[in-house]
């Protein structure tokens, strides 16, 4: 599905990514975790093209996509959110996610401005169809209310939402558990295993390690920019390796997780 | 005051502020895509300049004219522009301008487009008609396009250019339509420019000319045309109704964008245009 | 002949060092583009007209005064210009704009004011003599020129390296916040770079209006264009880099309108920016790529 091979990125004299690699299995929920600093966004932005890596390859679905432009990453089947929300702030929930289902849109934008033939029929299934996403996150009833108005853990899922509008196979998520209240975290994690059951494949990066041990299928632990243990998350957490990187608070709440 | 003389006091009034809408307009599309391009002075030359070789040397009417002039600043903004969209804020504006000086000097430098002195005699032939048709166009172009697709892009772009391209909106693409069309608009308020007062000359296009133009969208806000519009319509008649004051046109131009930016940074209109219709 | 040509080269490009410069020390430190900037180039020309006819100066108390005049009113413009934008999102394109109607404003001022038609110097007023070296001949005005800029620049660039307020200047360059710790207040700084930038922008302008013997409210624009390219082509916020290109632009258009034409003199500042951010996007000087504009 997702293949991240030998990927190097460097920031002046920090490496922030040393030759790191793994593997995403197709229809599986696959977590990045870390101490901060270890490279998890940077290896995001690289996958999804934000970031050029100064080295290494990404291959998607078998095909070599490291020098694909950024835009062109979501017609492949790719989506992302980022880890501080970057939602569109003089748009509606609806006209963001809207936003997201653009490469779909293959009218004539001429047809689209003009609101006839393919471009009405077309702007009229985009709306019908982010409204069913929309539905999906259960955010129906806030549609059409300016994103800046909504809580935290709803413009979180507004930014997956729009996300999933390009009808993607690969979900990034980056930390999006992040400043949720233990409900919307419950939530999400219902969303992410019904996103699963559809054959969506999910990386996630998060911080929060319980909920990633519960959900995940998959592990990648980085450190330093380097891959420190990489496997299923029983196996993860008892890697002495992991241990040592996360001692003191974070190894108590981790074997606490078990 | 019978209306004929009423027409007659304001006829070149009501004519700028068709012509200076046309204007804010192309400054509302560029700014609705967060780039700051300072060209608008130069594109209104060159439609001014085409449509008057073309109207004095072959005899074509301003129809014909207008659409060749336009033509040749899409072509044109296609062409210079192709390199210049890599630049980002600052760098796009100063680039921008520096074309603008540049085709200035070739002007003033050119025996056949009157140097200096610049073009006379042009046929005075856009009806008042004619002009707010165009500007009627323009304006219903501008909200058909924020209400599809297109306009979602755009306001994606302004917001964030990152963001957007992770959607897969192609930025490259739509910073260049809507640079070209800008250029269009700007060149087509050049042509009306040209026939509604018979003479051109470089000045009329300089550095200058763009901050006033830029004026007309900061001041009625670029959240919607109509705050454009709105911005060049106050702007243009306000010295001309504080008939003394005339002479402060750009006194008081410069203080409106000052105190907008530091006290109002939305502009005068700030109203939403929604960005999908409804499908209800 | 080549020697006269490059000797009035080296004069412009003096003139163009000096306001680069000045230029560049705001964007560097207040991160603002400032096009009021070229204002106080027009205003240090008028008030040394205003100080030399009415007031009868001699030319040796003319020049500190109109660095001390302009500085102090360019230190209140800018406060009160540049206050509203602060902790704004987007802080360069509001202050491009903002500036834009400011300088808008001031050079229709100075134009009601003064009257748009150039103004000149008293004749005997400042150094008058004619001197000649074989068969370069050099003005006293030309000598003063090539005299005070590496004097206000000397005097500026000690100031920037060893003052306590330089250093906190140039702290506050790198990092807003540096100058509370270095226990300076960051208002005193912004009036300090916007008093020193100025100087060196009237002085500029009091130099060519003695030169060419012709004051204009709107020789400020014609600088201000030039000299945000000439920055541009140096590097935005480069002080060395602004130097070096003012020097050689300065240099190169008097050679080519001497043995080009002058349409090739006015194309030549910007055919080179547009030539310089087409091979480099983002400028000539590397540094300032972190926190480009």
């Amino acid at each position: 599905m997702l293949e991240v091979k030998n990927i190097s990125v460097r920031f002046g004299g920090l490496m922030a990514l040393k030759e790191a690699s793994f593997q995403v299995r197709p229809g599986s929920i696959h977590a990045l975790i870390g101490p901060n600093g270890a490279g998890k966004t940077t290896i995001f932005n690289v996958i999804s093209g934000v970031q050029r890596p100064d080295a290494g390859h990404i291959l998607f679905g078998g095909i070599d996509i490291t020098g694909l432009p950024l835009h062109q990453r979501a017609s492949c089947g790719m989506a992302r959110t980022f880890q501080n929300i970057r939602l569109f702030a003089g748009m509606n929930v609806i006209e963001n996610v809207m936003c997201g289902m653009h490469p779909a849109l293959g009218a004539n934008p001429l047809l689209s401005i003009l609101g006839i033939g393919k471009g009405r029929a077309e702007e009229r299934r985009c709306h019908q169809r982010c409204l069913e996403i929309l539905t999906q996150v259960g955010l129906a009833d806030l549609a059409y209310s300016p994103v800046t108005a909504l809580s935290y853990g709803h413009q979180r899922r507004v930014e997956i939402a729009r996300a999933l509008a390009s009808g993607p196979t690969l979900l990034l998520l980056d930390e999006p558990a992040a400043g949720m209240n233990p409900t919307e975290t419950r939530d999400l994690a219902r969303l992410l295993i019904a996103l699963r059951q559809r054959g969506l494949t999910v990386v996630v990066v998060e911080h929060d390690l319980h909920f990633v041990m519960k959900l995940s299928d998959r592990i990648t632990v980085l450190n330093f920019g380097e891959v420190l243990a990489d496997g299923a998350p029983l196996a993860v957490r008892n890697d002495p390796r992991v241990i040592d990187a996360y001692l003191g608070s974070s190894a108590a709440s981790m074997r606490e997780s078990a | 005051m019978s209306f004929e003389d009423l027409w007659w006091t304001y006829e070149s009034l009501v004519l700028s502020v068709g012509i200076n809408s046309l204007l804010a307009l192309s400054v509302y599309l560029v700014l609705a895509t967060g780039q700051l391009f300072l060209a608008q002075g130069a594109f209104m030359a060159i439609g001014a300049y085409t449509s008057a070789m073309l109207s004095l040397n072959c005899g074509l009417s301003l129809p014909v004219t207008l659409v060749l002039a336009m033509t040749v600043s899409g072509l044109t903004a296609f062409a210079v522009c192709w390199p210049m969209l890599r630049l980002s804020g600052v760098y796009l504006g100063i680039a921008t301008i520096a074309f603008g000086e540049v085709l200035r000097a070739i002007i003033i430098n050119s025996e056949p487009l009157g140097g200096a002195l610049g073009l006379n005699g042009i046929p005075t032939s856009a009806s008042p008609v004619f002009i707010y048709g165009c500007v009627l166009v323009c304006i219903a172009g501008c909200f058909a396009a924020i209400r599809s697709k297109v306009g979602r892009a755009m306001e994606a772009i302004r917001s964030d250019e990152t963001a957007a391209q992770v959607l897969g909106i192609n930025v490259f693409r739509y910073k260049m339509a809507i640079v070209v069309v800008a250029a269009m608009i700007a060149s087509a308020a050049g042509v009306l420019n040209a026939h509604s007062h018979s003479s051109i000359s470089p000045e009329d296009f300089s550095f200058e000319a763009t901050v006033t133009i830029l004026s007309f969208a900061i001041m009625g806000g670029v959240s919607s045309p109509v705050g454009a519009v709105l911005g060049a319509a106050i702007l243009t008649s306000l010295p001309e109704a504080l008939r003394g004051l005339a002479d402060y046109r750009s006194l008081i131009n410069g203080l409106i964008i000052v105190l907008v930016v530091a006290f109002r940074p939305e502009g005068l209109v700030s109203w939403r245009v929604p960005k999908a219709r409804r499908h209800a | 002949m080549l020697a006269q040509q490059l000797l009035n080269g080296l004069v412009l490009g003096t003139i163009y060092c000096l306001f680069s410069i000045g230029f560049n020390l705001i964007f560097g430190v207040l991160h603002v583009i400032n096009l009021v900037y070229g204002v106080y180039f027009a205003m240090g020309a008028y008030v040394a007209l205003v100080l030399a006819t009415t007031f009868g100066l001699p030319f040796i108390a003319v020049v500190p005064a109109v660095v001390c005049v302009v500085g102090l009113i360019a230190a209140l413009i800018d406060w009160a210009v540049l206050t509203p934008l602060k902790g704004r999102e987007g802080r360069y394109l509001a202050s491009l704009i903002i500036t834009m109607g400011a300088a808008l404003f001031l050079y229709s001022l100075l134009g009601h004011a003064f009257g748009v038609e150039a103004r000149r110097f008293p004749v005997d007023f400042g150094p008058s003599a004619l001197y000649r070296f074989g068969g370069v001949s050099i003005t006293g005005v030309q000598i003063a020129i090539l005299a005070i800029a590496p004097l206000v620049i000397g005097v500026l660039a000690y100031f920037l390296k060893f003052s306590r307020w330089g250093i906190a200047i140039r702290a506050a360059a790198d990092n807003e916040r540096a100058s509370l710790i270095v226990g300076i207040n960051p208002m005193l700084i912004t009036l300090g770079v916007s008093f020193l930038a100025a100087a060196l922008s009237a002085t500029a302008g009091m130099l060519i209006g003695l030169n060419f013997n012709a004051v204009q409210p709107y020789m400020g624009e014609f600088m201000m264009l030039r000299g945000f390219a000439i920055v541009i082509i140096g590097g935005l916020g480069s002080l060395p880099g602004a130097a070096i290109a003012g020097l050689a632009l300065g240099i190169m258009e008097i050679l080519t309108s001497a043995y080009g034409s002058s349409l090739y003199r006015e194309v030549l500042t910007f055919a080179l920016l547009l030539l310089t951010l087409w091979i480099f996007p983002n400028g000539l000087v590397k540094q300032i790529n972190a926190r480009r504009p």
